[in-house]
């Protein structure tokens, strides 16, 4: 059983480790924390769902939640980023949360309260490996994300929009000097880490369950801890980060009982908040 | 005064209270995102106390506050070495735990909740209103004050001219779990009920809301913002299923045109200069 | 900038000024006019903002069927719905403002076990009886005598039924119960009601107190499903909402898994034959009413209901009535019975002792003629009929006795 539930684990994490990213693309650019980051990936769930419903066919549907998911993080950095950061570094964060607030309501109007699922069916390729069931889905899942998270990884570190992206992150005074439009640079990080989420939105609802307005408050949770347990601002922490998660979740789930999860993981985040926010692979923060 | 609005003006009261506890802890620079955890630990302690124990509600509340208080000083501790966002962060997650910890703490009902506490009274409420905003105006006042204004503006000014930088941002987390601590204890014998859901990461939110919409150079701002924001749901209650889409936006606004706050500390010294005036007037 | 905070300053100042007034206008509003007035909390905003909707209109519904008969002695009666936005703070002003402001004979509601626990006490602190209709957590009633009731069934009413059909149906010996941990309904179904209930069968239960566990809205069951295989039951008994395991049993067919699962009244809630296809054929559940009963009174309450959903809170999610709004219907059908036999005046100055007079007649009424209501017990709870459901053909089917 062991091995079954480190599969579980895995496709779980991939989800989480998309969220994760997203947040950790902002917060290492900006040193903001995007509270609204888990509702944006609730709206690219419900986006898909809107489209599939629709009748387009489903991998457009999934191109097109992407894209809103990534414009909808763009009003968000507008409305809650770009008129508050000189302020305080606590005002955008609280423009998140209340803007949170806003889009799950407005959610729950337009698509109502009760759970919303995708057409969708129960006949899925099992194959068996060894010891192990894999399903079709599960394979498409981690695939997506892996592919997405690789494709990411190489865009940063190899293409002259990614370094524009790592200088206005590492040294964002001196990066505007050497010429980069950092605004571009703050709307395209913005877009990206938005679309990831709502790649995660959908695949979630996709495959494993119904949709409220209200699911974004724990996936965003949820993605943040990963992020913090990889290391705040770097791109592959986050993706261990959330591999990580979705492990331990499942092997608490498997081996204890539900009730503990929570205080493992809330425990864990306080644990390296604390006594190593650097995360696993992230380097020493420098002074906010 | 109606039953309705006796309802408001008590929930207005504790959330007066929440304010100042989190306009405690920012008044040395640092954000606590976690208040509804302290606020829990002191609506248990206080309920477990009257319920089981017989004891009176205030000796119960007060006991509450000072039990939040110590849980303040044990996270305060690890939290100074942290700054800004990481100190949201950290607190954040200990508000989780809190939360966790008593949806699973079965001598306090777990996830069924704790019934029974009863007492809370208006005056019971503004007698801690009134003397914590008496407290918040003294200290405004005195040396302490301003060594904690210190303290937020430059801490390294602060230290280097012989304050206990350390010392006081411990002081100020104390403060803010027992003010916090004495809300919950308050909030649980008003609402009959409580469980770990009646704690969750809203209600830090908001407390935090309160005191940046009100104005957070002041602790008049924290009293004004939760006053504000505690009525204004209820205004809105005509626009039936779109209120709280409406409230989210307000804040959204808010934010953008006016992110310094409602009270600014301008606004304070005005007003107290005016008061004088009229007083010396008077006694002449 | 200073230009535009002072119109910030001035909109709050408006707003504030509109508070109190707004209250004192509905407050002088209510006291004159010759009506009826019944009081409705139920969430119009938040996560129970549809079932709370339905709720409302349900009401409003026997309303519109009792004024168009002519009201009640001659007077008609008016609905006043105030929103508890799914909490219990919401929930308290609600009733607080039905019960002080509108001045309302009684209350339909709450929904949810948790704004009752809130609302309860207080009802019993302003001395108005409340009507929850949606509320089975075990105990709840019985702990706030006696202005509270509940015009639903407890779960392990309705467990005894699905259980005894469930064990004749697919010979049931052994059985693992899975259940969710968060929510307190599910919670006390999967580890209070569904293992005595079992063993009671002369089922063993072969969790023991150790259920599966999962947590609310868990995007995904891989784990646990897994865990369940292992076992090998016979049957599945889950303590769980309906989105939760129509998630549940469609994680196990993925899983190759073919035992039978039941549970109780909420998971007919959710859509789960609808959408659950091939996989959740066979399940077995129970609840006090569902759309497919066909009892003229039933019939009544479909057309009132449909016929208001029109115009109410009009949108797909609330044109269907569902067990919910028929606990409403028949909550304003017991007021008015109370008001009817127990000489209740309707006059201002006897308003607290027309309140005491519904409570007294709630106490003892267990004769009701309802929809799907019979009255309530000693301890506050509802008299109703259990009817045991399968999934077949895409709906929940009654098990034909």
């Amino acid at each position: 059983m062991f091995l079954q539930q480190l599969v579980n684990g895995l496709t779980l994490g991939s989800t989480y480790s998309l969220i994760a990213i997203g947040f950790t693309l902002v917060l290492g650019l900006l040193q903001m924390l995007n509270i609204a980051h888990g509702d944006v990936f609730m709206f690219g769930a419900f986006l898909g769902l809107t489209f599939a419903t629709l009748g387009v066919p489903l991998p457009l549907a999934f191109f097109l939640a992407m894209l809103g998911a990534g414009l909808m993080a763009i009003l968000i950095e507008r409305l809650c980023f770009r008129p508050l950061r000189k302020v305080h570094f606590l005002m955008p964060l609280l423009s998140t949360i209340a803007f949170g607030i806003l889009l799950q309501n407005v959610a729950t109007q337009i698509w109502g309260s009760e759970p919303s699922r995708y057409p969708q069916t129960t006949e899925l390729a099992q194959y068996q490996l060894g010891p192990v069931l894999v399903s079709s889905i599960d394979i498409i899942i981690i695939a997506i994300s892996l592919g997405l998270m690789v494709a990411i990884d190489l865009f940063v570190m190899k293409t002259s929009f990614g370094r524009a992206m790592r200088a206005t992150s590492e040294k964002p005074q001196t990066a505007s000097l050497q010429g980069v439009d950092t605004n571009r640079v703050i709307i395209f990080t913005f877009f990206s880490s938005g679309a990831l989420a709502g790649v995660a939105g959908v695949l979630t609802a996709l495959v494993y369950s119904q949709i409220t307005p209200f699911i974004g408050i724990r996936q965003g949770l949820i993605g943040m801890v990963a992020m913090v347990i990889g290391g705040i601002g770097n791109l592959r922490g986050a993706m261990i980060g959330g591999l990580l998660i979705g492990i331990i979740e499942i092997m608490n789930d498997a081996y204890f009982t539900a009730s503990y999860r929570d205080i493992i993981l809330f425990g864990l985040f306080f644990i390296f908040i604390v006594f190593r926010p650097q995360g696993l692979f992230g380097t020493k923060q420098r002074e906010a | 005064m109606s039953v309705y609005m006796q309802g408001v003006v008590a929930l207005m009261g504790v959330n007066i209270l929440m304010a100042l506890s989190v306009y405690a802890i920012l008044s040395t620079d640092q954000v606590s995102l976690g208040n509804a955890g302290f606020m829990a630990i002191g609506a248990y302690t206080s309920a477990y106390l009257t319920v089981k124990t017989g004891l009176a509600i205030f000796p119960a509340i007060v006991i509450g506050a000072l039990v939040a208080g110590v849980m303040g000083l044990l996270v305060g501790i690890p939290v100074l070495r942290l700054s800004g966002l990481y100190i949201v962060m950290a607190t954040f997650a200990f508000g989780e735990v809190v939360r966790t910890f008593f949806l699973n703490f079965e001598p306090t009902g777990g996830a069924y909740g704790f019934r029974g506490p009863i007492g809370t009274t208006l005056p019971l409420i503004y007698g801690w209103v009134l003397a914590c905003i008496l407290f918040f105006g003294l200290l405004s006042h005195s040396r302490l004050g301003r060594s904690l204004a210190a303290v937020r503006d430059d801490p390294e000014v602060a230290s280097s001219i012989g304050l206990n930088v350390k010392l006081l941002k411990l002081g100020a987390f104390w403060l803010g779990a027992f003010i916090a601590g004495a809300a919950g204890g308050l909030y649980a014998h008003y609402m009959f009920y409580i469980e770990s859901n009646s704690f969750h990461i809203l209600v830090s939110t908001m407390a935090i809301l309160y005191v940046i919409l009100g104005g957070m150079y002041t602790f008049w701002g924290a009293v004004v913002g939760a006053i504000i924001f505690s009525i204004l749901p209820e205004t809105l209650r005509f626009m039936q299923d779109w209120r709280l889409s409406l409230y989210g936006a307000v804040l959204v606004l808010m934010l953008i045109f006016r992110p310094s706050g409602i009270i600014t500390p301008l606004m304070v010294r005005r007003v107290e200069g005016l008061l004088a005036g009229i007083f010396r007037k008077a006694g002449a | 900038m200073k230009k535009k905070s002072r119109i910030i300053m001035l909109a709050i100042l408006v707003l504030f000024v509109s508070a109190v007034t707004f209250h004192t206008a509905s407050t002088a509003q209510a006291l004159e006019g010759k009506e009826i007035k019944i009081g409705v909390a139920v969430p119009i905003t938040g996560h129970g903002a549809n079932v709370g909707k339905r709720e409302a209109i349900g009401a409003q519904a026997a309303v519109d069927v009792i004024n168009a008969g002519g009201g009640v002695g001659g007077v008609q009666l008016k609905l006043y719905i105030e929103d508890t936005a799914s909490n219990p703070q919401e929930g308290v002003n609600a009733v607080r403002k039905l019960a002080g402001d509108h001045k309302v004979i009684a209350i339909v509601g709450p929904h949810y076990s948790g704004v009752g626990e809130t609302t309860f006490p207080l009802g019993n602190q302003l001395k108005i009886v409340q009507v929850a209709v949606a509320s089975s957590k075990p105990g709840l009633a019985a702990a706030n005598r006696p202005y509270a009731f509940r015009n639903t069934l407890t779960e392990d009413k309705i467990a005894g039924a699905v259980v005894a059909e469930f064990k004749k149906r697919y010979g049931i010996k052994k059985v693992a119960i899975m259940t969710d941990i968060k929510d307190a309904v599910s919670r006390a179904v999967g580890t209070k009601v569904l293992p005595p209930t079992f063993k009671a069968q002369g089922i063993e239960v072969m969790t023991g107190d150790k259920p599966v566990t999962f947590q609310t809205n868990d995007t995904q069951f891989k784990a646990q499903i897994t865990k369940l295989k292992m076992m090998n039951p016979d049957g599945v008994g889950l303590g769980a909402l309906g989105p939760d395991a129509l998630n549940i049993i469609t994680e196990a067919r993925r899983q190759g898994m073919k035992q039978p699962f039941m549970s109780t009244a909420p998971i007919m809630e959710g859509e789960v034959p609808e959408l659950g296809g091939k996989a959740v054929l066979g399940t077995f559940s129970g609840t006090i009413w569902d759309l497919s009963l066909a009892s003229a009174d039933s019939k009544k309450f479909i057309d009132a209901y449909k016929k208001r959903a029109q115009t109410m809170y009009a949108s797909k999610f609330t044109a269907t009535p569902d067990y919910y709004p028929v606990n409403a219907y028949d909550a304003v059908f017991m007021i008015v019975e109370a008001i009817q036999k127990t000489g209740v005046t309707n006059t201002s100055s006897a308003l607290g002792s027309d309140r005491e007079k519904i409570m007294k007649y709630f106490t003892t009424l267990n004769n009701f003629k309802g929809v799907a209501s019979r009255g309530f017990n000693e301890v506050g709870d509802g008299i109703k009929d259990v009817h045991v459901f399968e999934i077949k053909g895409g709906h929940w089917v009654p098990i034909s006795k």
